[in-house]
């Protein structure tokens, strides 16, 4: 490439001088704006003449500075900062003009540079350059004073720290430093991976916000070793190889007998710090040195403070909705996890025998604060609303109510009027006789069942008769169970009572009286109370499985000496279970206890018939037992209109027919009324509609 | 320790209820007499519980007294009549005559007014029904109480009548297929509802002992 020749701009490629576009890539090598070639190619020789007076002049005045310093003329054609180079390097400092050495002719072809000379290979221009240089030292070296112990090797550090970064020299060229680096280098250099680590001994860096607690011994006449290290890393060649350099040998771990204790600032990982530790980094019980003491003082590093940092700081005041969600403190907010020795060994899994294993309770089941914002409470409209309206409740509820208005008095007529007519019509006919109804004729559906069984039942059995009902349905019973009872006395049949209900002997006492004075029967004899069975159902199938153990005291009975021996009576003989009774008659008031007796004692009954005398409110629910294909009720018999008819069966008038005409005109009002209210509220409604017609 | 106890009472009453259940359908000397036993320690505990009702009666009404609380004349009463009668079956025993003569003068006349009464309110309300709630369902009930009641007692001009004859077949309609479907319906229900309570009962499912 010679001068002349044109570098494409855009692909780098030498053209001719006289080409106008790049052989390669095509690219302009020659702008459009007239001028600029010629700039680029170097300043324009002016031409003869054009030149002005002030130009000849300068040229003069340089032709004659040149003669005087001996120095050449500038040479025709040649620019003129290259004539201005020329004299600073000086003929001895370069080669001779010709005189290229090999690597620097080769400097294109090879990309290693050049390779280390031999000695009797390097060039006279060379030589005389490192002679002279050599001589430049040793009398630099004459003339600086001996380095003493008051150097101020830390103050050139720290002026070398704060001044900026110089370019980065060729390899041997580096300047020599006389302390090696303390400070850390900035984080643009970072150490290279393949360092070194410092020694043990080495003192730690010193950061303006952490000084050095240590005596670190000011640098003595000796000067640390030249590092021929590059300058990025700012550690000595002997830092780097691992020997101590020897103004630190007297900080070595062997000669640390005057050193105080140095405590780390910054814990280890895994390692807590110690009260004890933490207060050795209390920076006013370190012994620091005068001089490291006015370092600390220039770096502005402010004592530490007395109290903790956390008492100046005014607490934080949270907003009253943001106070409201806070999260309750409801939970151990930490784990205790005991030392190793504290904890049980474990027991089960896979881990069974090892001691201080890692406990899946904390993670999994005792409580801990949630990390979520549990608390939160989001209210929805209607959920405002609902609270809204139980508050208005609350303060309606404590507030207090006013007196209402006396209300009208109205005399209940209605009420009265039913009542009366209702005693009127019970009372008149069991006073005055009057009026007579018929009796029924038609005979209940399940009654002739009843007569055929009552007559089919054995004379030498007793029949149990269960007295399950209140005194307040003794009207009623008394006069439905009577028809059955007189037939049962007319048949000389032995009755038994039982009942499960504390009531129920004195009711079956005074039945049997009051129809039994007419049949002769004598208690004892003819009828005897097995009393009171306690327990419910649990008693009535503890009877039926075995009736003399379940019970003993009896009721009512004749002789005190058979109290205990009332199944020996004549009345029980031959009853020594409960199939062994002729019959079981039930009057019963409820469905319950009717159940009852049906359920627990019927598997017991054998081929002993069970007969239902019940109200007539209980009869739809008995029906379901006695009209079945396996009936377990075998005969039924509700209602006084059912024992009106048993009696007109039997041809006796007993206590039903008394009833009768009572119980006729009662319903006969009770059916006035319901139609009497029909037809008031008919009335009424037609009324109302009437009147809203004609209104509207 | 506490669910230790929980299984052993779930196991005792499955024990005992299976045990009592199976002398229903086993019948063997030994299966009858444990079940008996079993229902008879039933028993004993139902007239222990007797006397804690008693006892709790009574200590309400007591404190009631002592606190002089709106109708304590009325507890005083009761505990009196309560002392009294238990004083009479403790000493005399239940068939004593003074303890006759008080149910025969007081307790059966009582209880036959009171029932006495709702007759009374149940015509009553009948009446009020109709009059004043004139709605189908009202009618209905109404309706059906009629005819039941009209079917049921007797009629001043005899029961030859064929009104009345349609009155009675109607009225036993009602109550042979009406009421009667009605009650099988609730006792099928109380014996699903029983047999699935046993069943729980005996699987330890429902523990009405406790935990």
């Amino acid at each position: 490439m010679t001068m002349a020749d044109v570098r494409c701009p855009m692909c780098s490629t030498i053209n001719p001088a006289d080409a106008t576009a790049c052989s390669v890539c095509g690219a302009r090598l020659k702008p459009m704006i007239a001028g600029e070639a010629e700039s680029l190619a170097g300043p324009p020789e002016p031409q003869e003449g054009e030149a002005g007076d002030w130009l000849a002049r300068i040229r003069s005045e340089v032709e004659r500075k040149a003669e005087t310093s001996g120095e050449a003329p500038p040479r025709p054609g040649e620019p003129e900062w290259l004539n201005r180079l020329r004299p600073a390097s000086g003929e001895e400092e370069g080669p001779p003009e010709g005189e290229l050495p090999e690597w620097l002719s080769e400097e294109e072809g090879s990309a290693a540079g050049p390779s280390e000379a031999a000695p009797g290979e390097v060039p006279d221009w060379l030589a005389r350059i490192r002679e002279r240089q050599k001589t430049e030292l040793e009398a630099a070296a004459e003339e600086a004073p001996p380095p003493s112990a008051d150097d101020d090797w830390l103050g050139r550090l720290r002026r070398e720290e704060f001044l900026p970064t110089e370019p980065e020299a060729p390899l041997g060229e580096e300047p020599e430093r006389e302390a090696p680096p303390l400070g850390p280098r900035p984080p643009s250099r970072p150490l290279p991976p393949s360092s070194p680590p410092a020694p043990a001994a080495a003192p730690p860096p010193i950061s303006a916000t952490a000084p050095p607690s240590g005596r670190i011994p000011p640098p003595s006449g000796e000067k640390p070793a030249v590092s021929q290290a590059p300058p990025f890393m700012g550690i000595s060649k002997d830092l780097l190889e691992g020997a101590m350099p020897k103004w630190l040998e007297g900080a070595g771990p062997s000669s640390d007998e005057g050193l105080p204790h140095m405590p780390a600032l910054v814990a280890e990982e895994g390692l807590a710090v110690t009260p004890e530790s933490a207060s050795d980094l209390q920076m006013g019980s370190i012994d620091i040195p005068n001089w490291l003491g006015d370092l600390r003082k220039d770096a502005g590093v402010a004592p530490p403070d007395a109290g903790a940092p956390g008492d100046s700081l005014a607490r934080a005041t949270l907003p009253a909705w943001l106070e409201a969600m806070r999260p309750m403190d409801t939970f151990r907010p930490v784990v205790e996890i005991q030392a190793e020795d504290a904890q049980e060994v474990e027991s089960a899994g896979p881990l069974a025998g090892l001691r201080g294993v890692l406990l899946a309770e904390p993670v999994v089941a005792m409580p801990r604060q949630p990390s979520y914002s549990g608390a939160r409470l989001e209210v929805t409209e209607r959920q405002f609303a609902l609270a809204d309206l139980i508050h208005r409740m609350v303060e309606q509820e404590a507030s207090e109510v006013g007196p209402k208005p006396p209300a009208r008095r109205r005399l209940p007529f209605s009420r009265w009027a039913i009542a009366g007519a209702l005693f009127l019509a019970v009372a008149l006919p069991a006073l005055l006789g009057a009026p007579s109804l018929s009796v029924p004729t038609l005979v209940p559906p399940g009654l002739p069942a009843l007569i055929t069984l009552v007559d089919s039942l054995p004379g030498d059995r007793p029949v149990l008769l269960v007295f399950d009902y209140e005194p307040a349905y003794a009207g009623e019973l008394d006069a439905v169970a009577g028809p059955l009872l007189e037939d049962l006395m007319q048949r000389d049949i032995r009755l038994a009572t039982v009942s499960t209900r504390p009531s129920g002997p004195p009711l079956a006492e005074r039945l049997i009286r009051r129809i039994g004075d007419a049949h002769g029967y004598l208690n004892g004899q003819d009828y005897v109370h097995l009393g009171y069975l306690p327990g419910g159902p649990a008693a009535v199938q503890l009877f039926a499985r075995d009736p003399r153990e379940s019970l003993a005291g009896g009721f009512l009975l004749a002789q005190e000496p058979t109290r205990r021996g009332m199944w020996s009576t004549p009345v029980l003989a031959g009853v020594q279970q409960f199939s062994d009774f002729g019959a079981v008659v039930i009057i019963a008031a409820g469905t319950e206890i009717a159940r009852t007796w049906v359920e627990q004692a019927g598997p017991w009954t054998g081929a002993s018939p069970l007969v239902m005398v019940a109200s007539a409110g209980i009869e739809p629910l008995i029906r379901p037992y006695y009209e079945a294909l396996n009936p377990q009720v075998d005969a039924v018999l509700s209602g006084l209109p059912a024992a009106v008819a048993y009696e007109q069966a039997n041809g006796r008038a007993g206590d039903a027919r008394l009833l009768w005409d009572s119980f006729g005109t009662g319903m006969l009002v009770a059916e006035m009324a319901l139609i009497l209210g029909g037809m008031y509220g008919a009335a009424s409604f037609l009324l109302r509609s009437g009147t809203g017609t004609s209104e509207s | 320790m506490r669910l230790r106890l929980s299984l052993l009472w779930a196991a005792v009453a499955s024990v005992v209820g299976l045990l009592v259940l199976a002398g229903f359908f086993i019948q063997t000397p030994i299966l009858i007499a444990l079940g008996g036993s079993l229902v008879g320690l039933a028993v004993l505990l139902a007239g222990v519980a007797l006397l804690l009702g008693l006892y709790n009666l009574l200590s309400v009404h007591l404190r009631k007294i002592s606190l002089q609380e709106r109708g304590w004349p009325y507890s005083a009463l009761l505990v009196l009549s309560l002392l009294g009668t238990l004083v009479l079956g403790v000493f005399f025993g239940p068939d004593n005559p003074v303890a006759l003569v008080l149910f025969n003068s007081f307790q059966l006349p009582a209880e036959a007014s009171l029932m006495a009464l709702l007759a009374v309110t149940l015509t009553l309300a009948g009446f009020r029904l109709i009059s004043r709630r004139r709605d189908l369902l009202s009618f209905v009930f109404v309706g059906v109480a009629l005819l039941v009641l009209l079917g049921t007692g007797p009629w001043p001009s005899g029961e030859t009548s064929d009104t009345y004859l349609l009155i009675i077949d109607v009225r036993n309609w009602l109550a042979q297929v009406w009421a009667a479907g009605g009650a099988r319906g609730i006792l099928l229900g109380v014996a699903l509802g029983a047999a699935a309570t046993g069943l729980r009962v005996l699987l330890a499912s429902d523990r009405p002992y406790g935990e």
